[in-house]
């Protein structure tokens, strides 16, 4: 139980997110204006709000700050993954 | 051979190897080396391990089993409630599923010879459909079953669809319309029994109906009867149904249906076999199979005399032939249950025999086999004759082939009962079949050959090897059958007795 | 079927057989109520969590892994068919045949009506919903969610996509790219089982939660190395009433990736074909 209060099963999925984001964001071809990335961005940490960590989550890094706030890392993660795998991508289309 | 074994290792190759096949044939789509050699190593493994295996289960997850005391084992019991699905493994399994491992050898080589490119996904059905058919046949539970004979229908659809003509696809329409029929029905009964019982393995559920007085609640056993019925009755094509199985008999390529009626056949005898073990002993169940075991080998054969083209009178016949085995499993004893699965196994390889001598003649015949053919192949090919003749004697039950023996104990079983009628018709079938099979071999083989043909059909047919190697090995296991049942018997009887005694055990 | 048919005797025994069929279902359910049977469940309940905070999870995907391996191939199959019939693989014999085949070409998309507004909104909206996609599949182990849904999520943002920019939409995936997922999706899943089946004997064992090897009669042993792999990663601390239990889900977590990749693979490659149609590039060149 050493490794637990890294919280590693709370962190592992926020990564797998990434990686599996990135993957998927290759597959999108086109060319975003800075403010619709801000967009996005800030639409995904709204969302992260609404969907909240699962309740078996009790650490920071499982997206557990306060007693009832509670953010979906996984969630943020993966957009932010998208949107670097999109960058990854060549071509544009718009 | 130890049967209590819980992890026998040949059960999940029997399944994995193939679906993992039809993956890579998929993904490799129109490398027709690489697939051909892909698959046929696979078939190859799949009846190496068919064969060598020993019997067991294999309990899938490996979560054991609770005792009635609330302890855990991991060996096999029928007194203990399973937590992981349960394939049992067992010599009908082994003769079965072997049998359908060698013509799935021969389909797959038929099929990469005779096919023209993009062969992946048609070869990926077929590796599909043959763990569908294994599936249902090692499942000892009912959820699985359900699974099992929906991906089977699903998978008859494609294989039918894949010649691309506007025929096939219309008859894979239909059957894929009421396959949904028939697996929403599965899926009630088991929802049924599932209520009845709270327990999906099959054993388990005997166990429980056999322990537990059901009172008022034998009204849900009978609707639970009739749904799965209807799904008995789709599978295999019997009665309400046979003119859309039929369809898909004849859409296929001639190679392929070899593997829908191996599958359809299996998926019959393994389902019958879970009605009887369940419902064996509800008064009316056993008559309600033989009614439609009955009609289906009348309208098949009927259906199959009016025909003018071979492949149409193969579809019925195969149809019919299906209603040979259920008759033999619907009358429920020991004889008939043996006579029924022998008949599945001699009409699978008989059948395989006669549709492989019609897929030569496609060929030879640029893509007809209609009876007026023109007649005078058995001057170009010999061989190719000599086969179908012989195919179609051991259909209509000549000796000395393996058609004889199995309906001569369906006869013997059918008597027994104090059924000469259903005897008189078993007789029927099998001399209505070689008349509508002669009819048709007369024409195409043997009738002279009229004067005027076109050039296309001057020289000698030339049968590739992979096709003449398949045609000896099936013919040869059809005589030694005929010649020594007592070999099938061997397999086939422990199980029968099973059904028979102890229904619980799978 | 035209309505006009079922008049008549047709009709009348359709009718009859809609009411019994009806009536017995019914009856049935009437009478099961209050009366079912619990059987195994009560053991699943018991132990399930044990494996993964979501009880849902550890049914479908460990206790009954190879029912959900068989209805991931369902849609595995029915992808390639649906696509088999509009072309993809399409065989025929080396001889001439009786009858043609049918062609099928691509759908006839019209996106220059798309407001101008749709077309700035749905960019977001398709990388949000694939992130949804993404947070639904990883989530399954410990809360509603699965392999399934993410697919089908993921394949609707596609779809959305083609739908208001048309065949040259930004979400596109190649055909190939569609046939590779599917195949690695189930392929995962499938493999996932080999290391179960190498240690214990048994076929989809989860070698991560590692449940039985306490006890006596368990055949095998996993080694410390894979309990670590597999389980060690998704472990966590559940706390309930009667205290703090560590769960790991082991392989579930990757066995829904697997089932994921498969579903979006399968579904896109369905709209795919009916959007662009199916041509091989052997038969372009011929053209």
């Amino acid at each position: 139980m050493m490794l637990f209060p890294l919280a590693l099963g709370e962190v592992t999925l926020t990564v797998v997110a990434f990686i599996l984001g990135v993957a998927l964001g290759t597959q999108l071809r086109s060319n975003l204006s800075r403010r619709t990335t801000l967009l996005i961005l800030a639409m995904s940490v709204v969302a992260a709000f609404l969907f909240e960590a699962p309740i078996h989550y009790s650490s920071v890094l499982g997206g557990v700050f306060f007693e009832h706030i509670t953010f979906s890392l996984k969630f943020i993660s993966a957009t932010i993954g998208l949107l670097i795998g999109k960058s990854f991508a060549k071509g544009g289309i718009q | 051979m130890n049967e209590a074994v819980t992890n026998l290792w040949s059960v999940p190759l029997l399944i994995i190897i193939p679906i993992l096949t039809a993956i890579l044939v998929n993904l490799l789509y129109n490398k027709t080396k690489a697939i051909r050699a892909i698959s046929v190593g696979a078939s190859i493994a799949v009846l190496a391990i068919a064969v060598l295996s020993p019997y067991g289960f294999h309990w899938f997850a490996g979560h054991p089993a609770v005792n009635s005391d609330g302890t855990y084992t991991f060996t096999a019991s029928v007194f203990s409630w399973k937590l992981s699905l349960e394939y049992y493994y067992g010599p009908l399994q082994q003769i079965l599923i072997g049998l359908m491992s060698l013509l799935l050898l021969f389909t797959v080589l038929i099929a990469t010879k005779s096919l023209s490119k993009n062969l992946g996904p048609y070869l990926a059905i077929i590796f599909l459909t043959y763990v569908s058919a294994a599936a249902v046949l090692m499942t000892n539970d009912f959820y699985h079953l359900w699974i099992a004979v929906e991906l089977g229908s699903l998978l008859v659809a494609g294989l039918v669809a894949s010649s691309g003509t506007a025929y096939a696809q219309k008859a894979a329409l239909k059957y894929t319309f009421f396959s949904a029929l028939a697996g929403s029905g599965l899926a009630i009964s088991l929802g049924l029994i599932l209520g009845l019982t709270g327990y999906v393995n099959i054993t388990d559920a005997i166990h429980f109906l056999m322990s537990n007085d059901l009172g008022g609640m034998y009204a849900v056993l009978y609707v639970a009867f009739a749904f799965l019925t209807l799904a008995w009755v789709y599978a295999g094509g019997l009665v309400p149904v046979h003119p859309l199985k039929s369809d898909v008999y004849r859409s296929a390529f001639p190679h392929g249906t070899v593997l829908l009626q191996t599958q359809s056949k299996l998926m019959l005898v393994a389902i019958g076999i879970v009605m009887l073990r369940l419902f064996g002993s509800l008064p009316f169940a056993t008559d309600v199979m033989l009614v439609i075991s009955v009609l289906t080998m009348i309208f098949g054969v009927v259906m199959a005399l009016i025909q003018t083209d071979l492949r149409w009178i193969l579809a019925y016949l195969i149809v019919s032939h299906s209603g040979l085995v259920t008759v033999g499993l619907s009358l429920g004893t020991y004889r008939g249950i043996v006579g029924g699965i022998f008949q599945a196994l001699n009409d699978v390889i008989y059948m395989s025999i006669l549709l492989i001598c019609c897929e030569m003649l496609l060929y030879f015949g640029k893509g007809s086999t209609s009876i007026k053919f023109g007649g005078g192949v058995a001057k170009k090919s010999p061989w190719l004759a000599a086969f179908a003749v012989l195919g179609a004697m051991a259909a209509s039950g000549i000796p000395p082939f393996n058609g004889f023996q199995s309906e001569l104990i369906l006869l013997q079983a059918a008597l027994e009962q104090g059924l000469p009628e259903v005897a008189a018709v078993i007789l029927m079938v099998s001399v209505s079949t070689f008349v509508a099979l002669f009819r048709a071999i007369y024409s195409i083989f043997l009738k002279p050959e009229p004067e005027k043909t076109s050039e296309s059909y001057v020289g000698r047919f030339k049968m590739p090897d992979v096709v003449f190697i398949s045609l000896v090995v099936l013919l040869s296991i059809s005589l030694i059958l005929g010649v020594y049942p007592q070999l099938a018997f061997s397999f086939i009887n422990e199980s029968a007795l099973k059904v028979v005694l102890v229904p619980w055990v799978p | 079927m035209d309505a006009k048919e079922l008049r008549g005797i047709k009709g009348v025994v359709a009718a009859a057989a809609l009411f019994i069929i009806f009536f017995g279902v019914f009856s049935s359910f009437l009478q099961l109520e209050g009366n079912v049977a619990r059987g195994i469940s009560e053991e699943y309940n018991k132990l399930a969590y044990k494996m993964a905070p979501n009880n849902l999870a550890s049914w479908v995907y460990d206790y009954r892994a190879i029912d959900t391996l068989l209805e991931t191939g369902v849609i595995y199959v029915g992808a390639v068919v649906s696509v088999l019939v509009l072309g993809r693989g399409l065989v025929r014999l080396k001889v001439p045949e009786e009858d043609e085949i049918v062609k099928v070409t691509g759908m006839d998309l019209k996106t220059e009506t798309m407001p101008v507004l749709l077309k700035y909104f749905a960019l977001p909206v398709v990388i949000l919903l694939i992130a949804y996609g993404l947070l639904v599949v990883l989530e399954a182990p410990t809360s509603g969610g699965g392999g399934f849904q993410c697919g089908v999520i993921v394949s609707s943002a596609y779809l959305l996509s083609v739908i208001i920019y048309g065949k040259k939409s930004p979400f596109e995936i190649k055909k190939k790219t569609l046939v590779a997922l599917g195949a690695f999706g189930w392929g995962l899943y499938v493999l996932m089982g080999l290391p179960g089946y190498l240690t214990t004997g048994y076929w989809q064992y989860n070698v991560g939660s590692d449940l039985w090897s306490w006890l006596s009669s368990f055949p095998g042993e996993v080694p410390e190395i894979l309990k670590t792999v597999f389980g060690e990663p998704f472990k966590l601390a559940l706390q309930l009433k009667e205290g703090v239990f560590y769960a790991t889900s082991g392989i579930l977590p990757i066995i829904n990736i697997g089932e994921a990749f498969n579903v979006i693979g399968a579904i896109c490659l369905i709209f795919f074909a009916f959007i662009y149609g199916w041509s091989d590039p052997e038969e372009e060149k011929l053209e």
